[in-house]
């Protein structure tokens, strides 16, 4: 189930939403939002739930005997069951999402022939991994209290807003909220209005957008030529910021309907004028926890040169294959590496003093480069699709609108996605009147009304996320 | 305050937007889609196998998209502005230059678009290795029934449409000529109504329906009289008459093409007197064409099976005349147009649609034994290509 379906926005939304108010108590709430984060994660994943509650057993016994441990002052013992922990935690990541993978590759390497059964990937299990690894390592790091309630910890894991498509929530950002939070009117609009934007943005943007560069990838290079090659990949750029960022800003809003606060994990990446800006605003939470925990402990950039260098490929080389476990997430995440690196010590100062439509053209010609690297994971369509990009193939224009006169609907989204890209809504914010109020509602019940229909009449809504 | 009330407002007509939904889907529920002509999808019992296997989920979805409040305004609302690009887009190409060097179809949806304006909407032509195997099979079960009744008389009555021809290549089916070669008829009791090109096509079929227009069937009741050997007189085509000027057929329920309209024309032809029975009740008449011409009020929006009658398992036109031959016209559809015409010249015609018969009458439909009890002369069978590869089109015998 994802928000932009119409079991949750009809019929889990409502039900939660009926269970969780009346309930006076924090206890009660927190039980109802625990139950049905776990139908929602079984509604999907029915099986493999027990996965998430096992992983998140691991971490509540080794968070116990790490608190114990330190309490007790014994380092060495403590040590080795946070290593343990964290282990085992990586472990059930490595069988589940890279053992295929790996063997795969051992296979084609040592001309081997083993064999394991295909291992489908659970959905959501690189984010609450991440999600039950950031409550260890703060934990050991001494950042947070340990938590001795199972079902909060499972709460916190599993809490359905965040579960299967992030942002990644830190245990430290919710650690109080757990246990006291508040909720009135306001907060609850706000974070409606902010689910409603991110509807938009997923059922909206990103679903028709998603059309257009699926048309072209599954059509014939020489009817398509170079300029749809390139059209491709603005419209999979668009489709991957509008459906994220749209996932998170539900997130966000569910979150704050039930007086949860997460952090920003998009700030309109588009407008960057660098790589490494748009690395400051794209998915932060992916991107700070990789500094946090292990950037940083690795050396950072206190260490010699080399070294940072060694620091920085290792992070993105392990960004890219934390997206998926194929080869061209980890050539995607190198190629952020080397290009971050080239800022660093080559361009960074350049980009500074060159007016910033040159960063901006600069920052987005690779980005969308990346973005066709992350988009085809078969080798051949990815070289296919990068060739014709760069080598001028001309465009059969009365093939395309015999076969695809019916996309105009979709294509027309494309202008409307690159105006929302800016931060055209932070315009508004300065307003803050009763009349703003009013208006804003009327916005967002009309945008809402709009989602809705689109909802229900388009059978097209993709889930980018399952590989994560 | 006034923001709380506002806020307040706001969170509450959202949330009884969405619980509406889920108390109409829960309790009451539609049980019927009328959009698409379907039984309405309700919600699904919970077990923990359909659970597990996910299709409890799949089951609240589908019941909760056709079930909330509005679902079908919505969806046309949707594919009607879906359709009016499709329009723009198509109306934009085909003035282009480049569309006006070549004549293909333009592709919208599973549907083509072809003709001068782009404003037929076609079925992709069909490809005879695809459908031979079903051909096979119901060639072999109209062989038996014909060798199964060697008194009466068979004849063969193709119906071609667009999807047997390609009127971009010229290219055809070929269906008629191997149903011709392989069903135990005479060639001289086979004929078919014969699309060769779009021109003719654009004359004797809708834009928007599946069925030949009041042109089509005429001409194709014409070819009948002289295919079952009929020497009187046909009824005279009368004074074309237009009904509607925006008739929008099967063929619009295509998301895509939802927004397109024609003009329905009709003939007003003078029947002779007959009884007429359907589904083993005698009724006043077969279709509403005397009501569409004296638009009498209250009338729905007038389609070909509302004009010239809808599928029905059985119906019986007597014309008293025991004189003349009765004849079983085993069909779909396409004779609903022309049933009137051609029962003008028998004493008894009986009409049989193999998809409807048991669920109108009650028991399953045997040729060989209602050939015998109604005395039948002649049978006909009559349709176009989907008449030839259904098995259910097939009766027992």
């Amino acid at each position: 189930m994802v928000f932009s379906d119409l079991d949750f926005l009809y019929f889990f939304l409502p039900l939660v939403l009926t269970l969780y108010f009346p309930c006076k108590s924090l206890v009660w709430r927190n039980s109802v939002l625990l139950v049905f984060s776990l139908i929602f994660y079984a509604w999907g994943e029915p099986k493999r739930i027990a996965l998430m509650l096992l992983a998140s057993l691991v971490a509540y016994i080794g968070g116990l005997l790490i608190e114990k441990f330190k309490n007790e002052g014994r380092k060495v013992l403590c040590r080795t069951v946070f290593v343990a922990t964290t282990v085992l935690l990586v472990l059930n990541l490595f069988i589940f999402k890279y053992l295929n993978f790996a063997i795969d590759n051992v296979n084609l390497l040592l001309t081997h022939d083993i064999t394991i059964p295909q291992i489908v990937l659970p959905i959501g299990i690189s984010f609450y991994t991440f999600q039950i690894l950031s409550y260890v390592f703060d934990l050991y790091l001494g950042n947070v209290k340990v938590q001795k309630n199972y079902f909060y910890l499972t709460l916190y894991v599993s809490f359905f807003p965040q579960l299967i498509a992030g942002p990644i929530v830190r245990y430290q950002t919710v650690e109080e909220e757990i246990h006291e939070r508040s909720t009135n009117i306001e907060s609850f609009a706000h974070g409606l209005r902010r689910f409603i934007r991110g509807l938009a943005k997923k059922i909206l943007l990103a679903n028709n957008v998603a059309v257009i560069c699926e048309t072209v990838y599954a059509g014939e290079v020489q009817v398509f030529g170079t300029a749809f090659y390139w059209l491709a990949a603005i419209a999979y750029s668009l489709q991957l910021y509008f459906d994220f960022s749209g996932y998170s800003d539900m997130a966000i809003g569910l979150g704050e309907i039930f007086g949860f606060h997460f952090l920003e994990n998009f700030d309109h990446p588009y407008i960057s004028c660098s790589v490494t800006e748009f690395w400051r605003r794209w998915h932060i939470s992916l991107s700070t926890w990789f500094r946090d925990y292990i950037y940083i402990p690795m050396g950072g950039n206190r260490v010699g040169k080399v070294r940072h260098i060694i620091n920085i490929m290792t992070v993105w080389a392990l960004t890219g294959f934390w997206h998926g476990a194929q080869w061209n997430f980890i050539i995607w995440g190198i190629y952020y590496g080397v290009l971050l690196l080239v800022e660093k010590f080559l361009l960074g100062k350049l980009l500074k003093k060159l007016p910033k439509i040159f960063g901006w053209i600069y920052t987005m010609f690779f980005v969308i480069i990346g973005w066709v690297l992350f988009n085809l994971t078969d080798f051949s369509k990815l070289l296919l699709a990068l060739k014709t990009m760069f080598s001028g193939v001309p465009t059969n224009l009365a093939q395309i609108m015999t076969t695809h006169s019916d996309k105009l609907f979709e294509l027309c989204f494309i202008p409307v996605a690159i105006l929302f890209m800016l931060p055209i809504r932070k315009r508004f914010d300065k307003f803050s009147g009763t009349g703003a109020t009013i208006a804003a509602n009327l916005v967002h019940l009309l945008l809402f009304a709009v989602c809705i229909i689109f909802s229900i009449s388009s059978s097209y809504n993709p889930f980018i996320y399952f590989r994560f | 305050m006034a923001k709380r009330i506002i806020n307040a407002v706001f969170i509450s007509l959202v949330l009884i937007f969405l619980s509406a939904g889920l108390l109409k889907t829960a309790f009451f529920p539609n049980d019927i889609n009328k959009l698409e002509n379907r039984k309405a999808n309700k919600l699904p019992t919970l077990s923990l196998s359909a659970f597990l296997d996910g299709s409890y989920q799949g089951g609240v979805r589908d019941a909760l998209s056709d079930q909330v409040f509005f679902a079908e305004n919505m969806k046309e609302l949707y594919n009607k502005v879906n359709s009016a690009f499709v329009k723009l887009s198509v109306s934009s190409a085909a003035s282009s230059t480049v569309m006006s060097e070549v004549r293909e179809y333009i592709k919208v949806d599973d549907m083509n678009l072809y003709g001068e304006n782009y404003d037929h909407i076609l079925y992709n032509p069909t490809v005879f290795e695809w459908v031979v195997d079903m051909l096979n099979v119901n060639i072999e079960g109209f062989n038996g029934i014909i060798s199964a009744l060697p008194e009466t008389d068979f004849y063969l009555y193709y119906v071609e449409k667009e999807t047997d021809i390609n009127f971009v290549t010229g290219e055809k089916s070929g269906i008629f000529e191997y149903l011709s070669e392989n069903i135990n008829i005479p060639a001289e009791r086979e004929a078919r109504f014969e699309v060769s090109d779009f021109a003719e096509f654009s004359k004797c079929f809708y834009r928007t329906d599946h069925h030949w227009n009041q042109e089509g069937s005429y001409r194709g009741y014409i070819q009948l009289l002289d295919l079952l050997g009929i020497n009187e007189k046909a009824i005279e085509k009368g004074e074309k008459i237009k009904l509607s000027g925006s008739f929008a057929g099967s063929k619009t329920q295509s998301p895509g093409v939802s927004s397109f309209k024609e003009d329905f024309y009709a003939y007003k032809l003078s029947y002779p007197e007959m009884t007429i029975t359907q589904n083993g009740e005698e009724t006043k008449d077969f279709g509403m064409q005397s009501e569409y011409f004296e638009k009498k009020a209250d009338l729905p929006h007038v389609t070909y099976g509302n004009f010239y009658g809808g599928d029905m398992g059985e119906i019986i036109f007597d014309t008293g005349n025991t004189e003349k031959d009765s004849i079983l016209i085993v069909g779909e559809s396409y004779d609903n147009a022309i049933l009137k015409l051609l029962a003008s010249h028998f004493y008894k015609t009986y009409s049989i649609d193999m998809r409807f018969y048991n669920a109108y009458m009650g028991k399953d439909f045997n040729i060989s034994e209602y050939v015998k009890q109604h005395s039948i002369d002649k049978v006909l069978l009559i349709g176009n290509i989907d008449f030839f590869i259904n098995e259910e089109f097939i009766p027992e015998y």
